[in-house]
């Protein structure tokens, strides 16, 4: 433990000194990558008939996909949550495979995207394990695709294109289950038009100790971005799931709708860490869902920093008895932005629990929101579920709302919710200012202070990355007020 | 290092607190303030330290020549003041480590911090203080009792190395060995280039550590100056017999 | 049927009244039916429909002979009763009377309305009658109003209830009815309070179980008032029950005590908001709810905390007890938090019976039964603390239903 204290202060100390020398980064950058192939502007019946056609997909995927295309037509832009109408339906490009191949090691990560690495003060080492499509990282830095020894055990790590040409019968089996096209429009533009995402079935009983990550980025303007990704943890099995992303900014408006669906069987433990941190031109509306079976456990820790609007309810579906869920969120609306996250936990089995704990801090006139769900049915005997949710506001101008909504149908169950809203206080600040600390270090601590409970349960790469955010966004905001 | 108070008035809330207050603190002198509850004692300490909620209305803070009446609250600890707080506030999260390392490097900007020996010293200071080493990773004051926060101000004293320390109520709320400990620890600080103001209700601390100055604050103005035997007379007659001679 | 309405309310009505009514009908059309797509998979909440509240509109309050009868003392209840205790100057009568005898003070009041329901609209636009109260600055009222008609008849209503400058008025409320008809009953009532007013509302919801009911309690407040707000509602077939506060003024103080009751297939959406406008404003909801047999109870509360409202405080606490296999509960809480100057918070939490609190006290000798009720009164009993004696009555008579 004490190791990991040194090292998260040692990094503090270096952004500290980071934000001393460098007020503000430039993100207005973007790689020169041209795309091979594109569909053009525009979605159609035809352009998901020629995406299938171009990955060369079983009729069944084809299937799925013009159904799900129905589907996406015929349901409306959601209006009950933040401002839609400024994403462009129409010049969009809804398929384009970039000339990037999936690389799987350091040397072979074009240059384009090092260099924006290099722009974005990303260190060397963090550098390595987020470029390339699917990269690996561990202590040692060897960064080569999956250890030689879960392969061995039967563990399937690779991207979906790739798996469902590979292990077809596996894919279609978990394929649009837990995330049905119906579920809401973005998902199912999701399946009608998906490309890239990652597969990963970890076999029974197979501990896998180490976090697998992938790394995804949004290549080409006006690109929408469709990942889909599947995670299965199947019986008595253990994995670890990481994403993270940082885009450069673009002109135009980006859509970005993935799917994760996450699969944690009986007694299996499946843990799902994404960071998002897209250019204030993005819309970030992913669907994400986990089904979580008898003994089940499944943790989700997000942290969505960002985006020009994001809208984002993990969700899990606690499906066979004493199944758990536990789900960590961060937010951080920058004046501009829209944050409309939150969580769901749906309790359809008897002892089910499941814990929320979401963080929000706004600044300037950014808006945090938290909406979220919890539903016990009728039959979850003793189920228990507990909602925390608080919300920090910078600056006057800052907005928050914090809109849980509870459906009990079982006696037994055992629910409660709270949340709190306030500001940063005077009496903390004082009391850091009068040992020597600066107002803008002073508040960029109570800030991450704020975010510690959840922020310790993120992994260290992911920390760093979102305390120099934290530290940045403060000191551009100048004083607290 | 010396820090000369003139003329100082202040006020919480637009209510006059102080009123032309006058104390000169030297390098190795001890200074007690005593004063009845509700006479400024608190709002000295306060002001001193440069809490925004109180405001001068008059006079001067000046240490060791230069004048910091306005200065922020950083820029006071950076000059080497001090103010160990009567109710230390707990800051959610921040961790005593990551905390005491920051304001070390502003305090002394030169000195060059390896992290691993850093944490020894706090991890030291915390046994000498009789704190539990396992507080370093805690955050600030956060679940502390009234007791832990104070011995953890004189940690922060300590590990800082500040030279004008003004100490609020630091003998509140301690029991008999924490305030021997207390005690102990002033005196082992104390040299000729540190000033102490004690801040103090009771005279209890100043029986271990004795004062060469007694100020007496009433109503917001130095009723009187004395030496020991002035904080003796308190002991014996309370603070009534002051009102009188003011 | 909106023509049907639309004539009505050409009926209905002089000058300016008429106008009122208008541009609320006009609203109504305009406003488009409320959403609530927070739950895509959601079950299911109170269903309601604009038929509901057309029926009420066209209809009148009637006795159990089906006759509108006004009450003795002429405002307009039937079979019910108004008491004024001690108070001079105190003007108290049926709305119409007032709208022809008092319409200065109707319109000053009724210009600082703030509505935006399309429901609550249509009452405005159509109401049939309704009670006038106006407390001259510097008096301190006590009311009591019995609210009494059958179910059979369907109507809505239109209260206003103004407490001028420095003024008190402490009033009890009881709404009840006879029969099993399939009436649908709605009722707005506006509290307007002035600088330094105060209100104490105690209000007893208790009619037939076979009724539609809708109604909106408003409380509009001006600088430095304040408003305690006791409401225990004990369920109908179906109902909708608002409360919510406009706190323009500066320094107004909001306090909300509510506890509702279900039972068999009763549905109930209780929704107790404010609205914080004026700087160190103060609003504090507690609401618990009791839910019995196969009856849904939804509860929704809003702190909406706008710009302008620095220094505001504003909390929202709601606890519910399931009582049966079959029961169904809901809570929504909002924080809507607009400025960063505020403390805000909210609880809420659902659960059955606590099994060791029950073992506790039958470990001591007392039955199952009497535990239980025992524990279902204690649950409500310091939330109603400080209302009316006949309120806390009511509280445990509906606990031991």
């Amino acid at each position: 433990m004490e190791s990991t204290y040194v090292n998260k202060d040692e990094e503090i100390d270096r952004l500290i000194n980071d934000l001393k020398s460098n007020g503000a980064l430039d993100y207005g950058f973007h790689d020169n990558i041209n795309p091979v192939y594109s569909t053009g502007k525009g979605l159609s019946r035809q352009v998901v008939e020629e995406i299938s056609e171009i990955k060369k997909e079983p009729d069944w995927m084809r299937r799925i996909r013009l159904h799900a295309y129905e589907i996406f037509m015929s349901k409306p832009v959601p209006t009950w949550g933040p401002d839609l109408s400024g994403i462009d339906w129409e010049n969009m490009t809804y398929y384009s495979s970039p000339d990037e191949v999936k690389a799987t090691n350091w040397d072979e990560v074009p240059k384009e995207i090092k260099d924006t690495f290099e722009k974005l003060g990303v260190p060397e080492m963090e550098r390595k394990y987020l470029a390339g499509s699917i990269a690996q990282y561990d202590s040692e830095g060897i960064y080569n695709s999956l250890k030689k020894e879960w392969e061995d055990k039967g563990v399937v790590f690779m991207d979906l294109d790739s798996a469902l040409k590979r292990y077809p019968d596996l894919v279609k089996e978990y394929f649009a289950k837990a995330v049905p096209p119906s579920d809401n429009k973005f998902a199912a533009l999701n399946v009608a038009v998906w490309s890239g995402g990652a597969f990963l079935y970890v076999p029974r009983g197979v501990h896998v100790d180490m976090p697998l990550q992938t790394y995804f980025r949004i290549n080409g303007e006006a690109t929408g971005q469709f990942e889909h990704t599947i995670v299965v943890a199947d019986e008595g099995s253990s994995v670890h799931y990481l994403e993270g992303c940082t885009a450069p900014v673009y002109s135009k408006d980006s859509l970005h709708a993935a799917i994760v669906e996450y699969y944690v069987m009986k007694n299996a433990h499946g843990r799902y860490t994404s960071v998002q941190n897209w250019s204030k031109s993005v819309y970030n509306m992913p669907t994400k869902r986990a089904w979580v079976e008898e003994n089940g456990n499944m943790e989700w820790v997000g942290g969505s920093l960002g985006s020009k609007i994001t809208m984002i309810y993990p969700s899990s579906y606690l499906r066979g008895r004493n199944a758990t869920t536990s789900n960590l969120n961060i937010a951080l609306a920058e004046s501009g932005t829209v944050k409309d996250t939150g969580a769901k936990a749906i309790h359809m089995a008897p002892n089910t629990s499941s814990k929320i704990i979401a963080k929000s801090v706004s600044l300037g006139d950014g808006k945090s929101i938290y909406r979220g769900l919890v539903r016990i049915n009728k039959d979850a005997v003793n189920a228990k579920s507990h909602v925390q949710c608080d919300a920090l506001l910078i600056n006057d101008e800052s907005v928050s709302y914090t809109m849980p909504h509870d459906e009990i149908y079982e006696p037994t169950a055992n629910f409660t919710h709270e949340a709190t809203v306030g500001k940063i206080g005077t009496e903390e600040l004082t009391y850091l200012r009068s040992r020597g600390l600066s107002e803008d270090e002073a508040s960029s601590l109570i800030v991450l202070g704020f975010l510690d409970d959840v922020m310790k349960e993120i992994p260290m790469e992911f920390a760093v990355e979102m305390n120099r955010l934290v530290k940045l966004e403060m000191s551009k905001m100048g004083a607290v007020g | 290092m010396i820090l000369e108070i003139r003329n100082l008035s202040a006020s919480v809330e637009d209510k006059q607190i102080l009123k032309d207050v006058n104390l000169k603190i030297g390098g190795g002198e001890i200074h007690a303030l005593m004063g009845p509850n509700g006479a400024g004692k608190s709002t000295l300490g306060n002001v001193l330290i440069g809490h925004p909620d109180y405001k001068i209305t008059g006079g001067q803070i000046i240490l060791d020549g230069k004048d910091i009446t306005y200065a922020t609250p950083e820029e006071r600890a950076r000059a080497g003041l001090f103010l160990a707080f009567q109710s230390p506030v707990a800051v959610e999260g921040v961790r005593i480590s990551t905390f005491l390392r920051i304001a070390y490097s502003h305090l002394h900007p030169d000195e060059k911090i390896v992290i691993s020996e850093f944490n020894k010293r706090i991890k030291e200071a915390m046994k000498t203080v009789g704190l539990d080493e396992s507080f370093i990773s805690r955050s600030v004051n956060d679940g502390f009792s009234g007791g832990e926060r104070k011995r953890f101000e004189i940690l922060q004293m300590l590990i800082l190395k500040p030279k004008m320390i003004v100490l609020d109520e630091i003998d509140s709320g301690l029991d008999v060995d924490a305030l021997r400990m207390v005690a102990e620890q002033l005196k082992r600080y104390f040299s000729r280039d540190v000033g102490y103001l004690i801040i103090t209700h009771y005279q209890r601390i100043l029986k271990d550590i004795e004062p060469q100055f007694v100020h007496v604050l009433v109503n917001g103005t130095i009723a009187m100056n004395g030496d020991k035997s002035l904080s003796d007379k308190i002991e014996e007659n309370g603070y009534d017999w002051l009102k009188e001679v003011a | 049927m909106i023509e049907q309405i639309r004539d009505m309310i050409n009926e209905r009505g002089y000058d300016r009244l008429h106008e009122y009514r208008q541009e609320n009908f006009i609203q109504f059309m305009k406003t488009p039916p409320q959403v609530w797509k927070e739950s895509p998979t959601r079950m299911r909440y109170v269903e309601f429909t604009d038929e509901f509240v057309e029926k009420m509109v066209l209809g009148r309050p009637e006795d159990d002979e089906g006759e509108y009868r006004r009450s003795e003392e002429d405002v307009a209840i039937v079979n019910g009763h108004v008491h004024v205790y001690n108070a001079k100057g105190l003007i108290v009568s049926s709305m119409r009377d007032a709208e022809e005898k008092h319409s200065s003070i109707v319109y000053d009041f009724a210009g600082r309305e703030y509505v935006y329901d399309r429901y609550e609209f249509l009452i405005n636009a159509g109401f049939h009658d309704g009670i006038f109260i106006y407390v001259p600055k510097g008096i301190s009222a006590s009311i009591d109003i019995e609210d009494y008609a059958s179910s059979a008849s369907s109507f809505a209503a239109k209260n206003m209830i103004i407490v001028d400058e420095g003024s008190k008025l402490k009033l009890f409320r009881r709404i009840s009815g006879s029969g099993n008809g399939n009436g649908y009953q709605g009722d707005n009532t506006y509290i307007f309070l002035g600088k330094n007013a105060a209100v104490e509302y105690n209000q007893v919801q208790d009619r037939p179980k076979t009724v539609v009911g809708l109604q909106f309690i408003r409380t509009f407040m001006d600088d430095y008032s304040s408003a305690r707000i006791y409401h225990a509602e004990n369920g109908y077939d179906r109902s909708i029950i608002v409360t919510e506060s406009y706190q323009q003024g500066n320094n107004t103080n909001y306090q909300v005590r509510g506890v509702s009751f279900t039972r068999s297939l009763q549905q109930m959406d209780l929704r107790d908001n404010t609205i914080q406008i004026g700087t160190h404003t103060v609003a504090d909801i507690y609401i618990r709810g009791i839910v019995r047999d196969k009856s849904l109870t939804m509860q929704r509360g809003n702190i909406d905390i706008r710009e302008q409202a620095r220094h505001a405080e504003g909390y929202y606490d709601t606890r519910i007890l399931l009582l049966s296999r079959e029961a169904f509960a809901n809570t929504k809480p909002a924080l809507l938090i607009n400025n960063n100057d505020v403390r805000s918070k909210h609880a809420s939490a659902i659960s059955n019976i606590d099994d060791q609190s029950l073992f506790y006290l039958r470990s001591r000798g007392i039955g199952e039964e009497t535990a239980r009720n025992m524990i279902v009164e204690g649950f409500t009993e310091h939330v109603v603390e400080g209302s009316d004696e006949r309120l806390k009555e009511a509280v445990v008579r509906f606990s031991g239903l």
